[in-house]
């Protein structure tokens, strides 16, 4: 009877494994909390380009094995109950039965056997089947104790050359196929981005390659106080200030006209008070803050009124341990709109014109000198 | 003694406390002595994670009562809170204890030595010497383990792991230097207590079986202790010679594991390196190891449960042969398994492919034992003694840790949970759900037969329940922060704006494991009350089969009077053959009678 209960739930089970790939989680393309996760403890996923695939092996695998564990452990509890002890009981005298042993052997033979199957095409999809072409952008990335650095192959698309805009923060447009081709300086590092379901370690003296695309962008909701994930077009008509970042270069005092910028002079300092902010692609103005302020703002406290949103960096930690202050080597990584990622691009290269690629280059050095072919398309 | 005795090995016991105690060659001494040895082990390697749940808890804060006593150490800050590297350093230290100090000793030297002479009906090891050898390597790999914690800049960091580069560069981080060469000795001869043993065991278990003890009688501990033992065999000097060749980094300037184009404050000429190796090397050299480990690490406790079920059930183990097999499959398995350990590593996309579905089948093996343990209460005469709730606590805490292990086996949702707190959560399901609980279970079990005094039986109920329902509490919430993406070895999970919502769920997991940790104490009263003051243990108490409850408990030095002969099985319980006289039949009992327990 046992024997029975357990074919059908198999069964069951073995269907369950046959349809789920054609259930397709639909992605929500409305504002996603950034700090949400479903009733399993998955967080929002912005990667469109196989992000969905885990997804729902993930759920796959969760429905399956919670059937399992209902019913085992159901079946567990219920024969501890039924089958204690009693005055005068004797137990059934059996040493086992091989038709219900080949049975509870074959089924969930079969179902891991094709749960395996099933990974296969997604696993080549994210390591193997990277895109190419002139809509991929290609950032490389070097990970040491206890920072990330992102190279940018700058205005002559080539690698290792004098334009490469080096910066400690990741950038990348949203709907984009983005490669990130990943080693380290010294131990090995792991980022981990979480939203776009990227992981990959990186190892001293050897590339690796992950690739994803994000659908939405990530922005801080000035009204709602919090952090969301929105896609482009949710963002059109809105006032968005795009350089939340600025505060955190490091260069001398000086006065930098920037064209796109409407000829606005600012300062470019540790504690820059002025801010571009866009609407529809266009710089529209300047948004005003000193740098405690601005904290405090994007924790959620006082915005100016005429802006909507600010571009939020999420984060990309590090998921191997790495050394001493391995538990905060995070990089800022900006989820861009197509105008605040050219906007960036331009003043980057601004930037380069008039201070060249300081010490960052440095880090560098021995990736170019070493691994020429790294830098190849 | 008289040259007629039995036994070819036996010799006169020692009267001196040196050798009776100390350098004693009886298995059932040895035994005792890794079963003290690894409990103080398991009191250190609780304590660190007590610590380590404090700062997840409360990142940052001073630690109470330890924190300024040892403030402004390795460990400590000067505010006595924990030091982001003395984090890094406990979890290391608490992966490598319980690891290599606690489970695989307690399990193979503690349960192995004392069960398998009794079990097979022999009177000692093949080789009492190399036994006590076995036990006397363990303890300098204890004092080398332990003197590291006193060294300048403190015990090994690295994780349990030992990830080079970071491990194998001597400044690396804090730890990475002394404390980590000292880790290195340490699990080198840990490694060599372990090769000793299982050579031991694979000899006696072949060599030693008493007349009629043919390999489908032997009880499921023996078997699952042999199949442990060439598990031990095989992938033990894999270890063994990984951590000599990480030492020949660290100490002579080779480079295995180090790439040349690696730069580190200091230049790799300066540190006398010349590069040239993989990193990627000491990984597979690490998880050939390591994974068999798992199944040493898991394997003698189903032994273990399956026995215990069975006696308690009062019923024949449900699919005898099938145990069996499952425990060759899985052994056999876990070989070509330990790349998914390395999914996200670097290593070749295609052998992720690989080792997913050998990964995924050996999960069958695992799912046939489940099957089967339920298949043996089915229809039983279930009591409810303490060993039995450790036993039925087990198969349900193997059970969830079983089916977690899916989740990292598919590649695809392995990238994102790897190295996140579902991988903590999965392996103490199977490590301390599982292993912990068949530990207790089969030492409430035979403490009777190896000391001669019973447990307090109310005593250790409590303490199942307590461990039972703050074990869950502490580690199944776990899976859910985990999939949410909080790493694993990360002092301070505050840091991260998406961990923050989560962090009351930290807090919630921490107090839980401190009334978990307290629990255990329950154990400890238990054992030391229930040793000087329990009640005397009759013969066969448990009205079991196997050979060591025919002798006196605690069992006589010699262990048997004359060699047994066996007739059945371990499970005759409730057979027609026991012709009324009780529901058990001992293996060694000619006539078909039922003998008499009290």
């Amino acid at each position: 009877m046992g024997r029975r209960r357990s074919s059908v739930g198999s069964f069951g089970l073995v269907v369950l494994v046959a349809l789920s790939p054609l259930a397709a989680v639909a992605q929500d393309s409305g504002p996603v909390d950034y700090q949400s996760h479903d009733w399993t403890g998955l967080p929002p996923n912005i990667n469109s380009a196989y992000g969905a695939e885990v997804d729902n092996l993930y759920y796959l695998i969760f429905y399956v094995t919670g059937a399992m564990f209902i019913l085992t452990e159901g079946v567990l509890l219920y024969f501890v109950i039924r089958y204690r002890r009693r005055e005068g009981g004797k137990a059934v005298y059996s040493h086992g039965n091989t038709k219900a042993e080949v049975t509870w052997t074959v089924i969930p033979g079969l179902m891991l056997f094709g749960l395996a199957l099933l990974q296969s095409s997604t696993w080549a999809k994210a390591r193997t089947e990277f895109p190419t072409g002139p809509e991929t952008i290609v950032i490389q990335v070097l990970g040491q104790q206890y920072e990330w650095s992102f190279r940018y192959p700058g205005k002559d698309g080539q690698f290792g050359t004098a334009d490469d805009i080096i910066s400690p923060s990741l950038h990348f447009p949203v709907g984009r196929n983005v490669v990130l081709k990943m080693s380290s300086k010294d131990v090995i590092h792991s980022p981990f981005l979480p939203h776009l379901r990227v992981k990959q370690d990186v190892l001293p003296g050897f590339m690796t390659k992950v690739w994803f695309k994000a659908d939405r962008v990530a922005v801080w909701d000035l009204k709602q106080k919090k952090a969301v994930f929105i896609s482009q077009e949710a963002l059109a008509g809105k006032n968005v200030v795009v350089d939340p970042d600025l505060k955190f270069y490091n260069f001398d005092e000086k006065k930098v006209s920037i064209t796109g910028m409407k000829e606005y002079n600012y300062l470019l300092k540790p504690s820059a008070k002025e801010v571009p902010m866009m609407r529809d692609g266009k710089v529209i103005g300047m948004w005003v803050a000193d740098e405690e302020e601005f904290d405090v703002k994007i924790q959620g406290g006082r915005p100016p009124a005429e802006a909507d949103f600010v571009l939020y960096a999420i984060d990309l930690a590090c998921a191997e341990l790495c050394g001493i202050s391995h538990f905060k080597m995070r990089a800022r990584v900006y989820v861009d709109t197509q105008a605040s990622w050219d906007s960036w691009v331009d003043r980057e290269q601004k930037k380069l014109e008039l201070f060249g690629q300081g010490d960052a280059v440095k880090r560098w050095k021995l990736w170019d000198a070493r691994h020429p072919d790294w830098n190849k398309p | 003694m008289s040259g007629e005795h039995p036994h070819p090995h036996a010799h006169a016991e020692p009267t001196s406390f040196f050798r009776k105690y100390m350098w004693s060659t009886d298995h059932k001494t040895i035994g005792k002595q890794f079963l003290f040895t690894t409990l103080i082990f398991l009191f250190i390697g609780g304590l660190l994670a007590m610590l380590m749940r404090w700062n997840l808890a409360y990142p940052s804060q001073p630690v109470p009562v330890l924190g300024p006593i040892i403030a402004d150490s390795w460990l400590f800050g000067p505010d006595g809170a924990i030091k982001p590297e003395g984090f890094n350093q406990l979890t290391t230290m608490h992966g490598t204890i319980m690891v290599f100090f606690v489970i695989i000793p307690i399990l193979v030297g503690a349960f192995g030595n004392f069960l398998i002479p009794l079990h097979i009906g022999a009177a000692d090891m093949a080789f009492p010497r190399l036994n006590a050898l076995s036990y006397w390597l363990f303890w300098p790999a204890c004092a080398v383990i332990l003197t590291s914690f006193f060294v300048s800049g403190g015990p090994a960091g690295g994780g349990w792991t030992a990830y080079p580069p970071l491990s194998d560069l001597n400044d690396g981080a804090p730890g990475t230097n002394l404390g980590m060469k000292l880790w290195l000795v340490g699990v080198f001869l840990v490694g060599w207590t372990s090769i000793l043993g299982a050579v031991n065991y694979l000899t006696t278990i072949i060599k030693m079986r008493a007349p009629g003890m043919t390999w489908g009688r032997l009880p499921l501990v023996t078997w699952a202790q042999f199949i442990t033992a060439t598990l031990q065999l095989l992938a033990t000097p894999v270890i063994a010679a990984g951590a000599m060749m990480m030492l020949f980094d660290k100490m002579f300037g080779a480079s295995l594991f180090i790439p040349e184009d690696i730069s580190l404050g200091a230049s790799l000429e300066s540190a006398g390196r010349s590069g040239g190796g993989h990193p990627l090397l000491w990984q597979h050299v690490f998880w050939f190891y390591a994974h068999p480990a798992v199944y040493i690490l898991i394997l003698p406790s189903m032994g273990v449960a399956s026995d215990l079920i069975s006696t308690f059930s009062r019923k024949p183990i449900f699919g005898y042969k099938a145990m069996v097999l499952s425990m060759a499959a899985i052994s056999c398995l876990g070989f070509i398994v330990w790349g998914h350990h390395m999914f996200v590593s670097g290593m070749k996309p295609m052998l992720g492919r690989t080792f997913m579905i050998a990964t995924m089948l050996i999960a069958l093996p695992s799912a046939i034992k489940v099957f089967n343990w339920l298949g043996t209460l089915w229809g039983g005469q279930i009591r409810f003694r303490a060993p039995m709730l450790f036993a039925i606590g087990f198969v349900s805490m193997f059970i969830i840790g079983g089916l977690s292990g899916i989740f990292m086996a598919a590649t695809p949702v392995d990238i994102h949970i790897h190295d996140t707190y579902i991988i903590v959560a999965h392996f103490h399901y199977v490590v301390f759900g599982g292993t912990i609980f068949a530990v207790f279970g089969g030492l409430y079990f035979w403490i009777p037969k190896a000391f001669g005094r019973m447990m307090h039986e109310g005593m250790a109920k409590v303490h199942f329940w307590l461990t039972f329902i703050f074990f869950n509490a502490t580690f199944f919430p776990m899976h859910y922060i985990g999939v949410v993406g909080h790493m694993r070895r990360i002092a301070t999970p505050t840091e991260y704006p998406w961990l923050v919502p989560i962090q009351p769920w930290n807090v919630l997991i921490s107090i839980c494991a401190f009334i978990l940790g307290l629990s255990q104490i329950l154990f400890i009263v238990n054992l030391v009350y229930s040793l000087r003051k329990g009640p005397k243990a009759a013969e066969n108490p448990w009205q079991a089969n196997t050979l060591e409850w025919t002798l006196p408990s605690p069992v006589p030095y010699h262990n048997f009077e004359r060699i047994p002969v066996v007739y059945r099985g371990p499970h005759e319980y409730s057979t027609e053959e026991a012709n009324g006289k009780g529901d058990w039949l001992p293996q060694s009992e000619a006539n078909g009678h039922g003998k008499g327990g009290h």
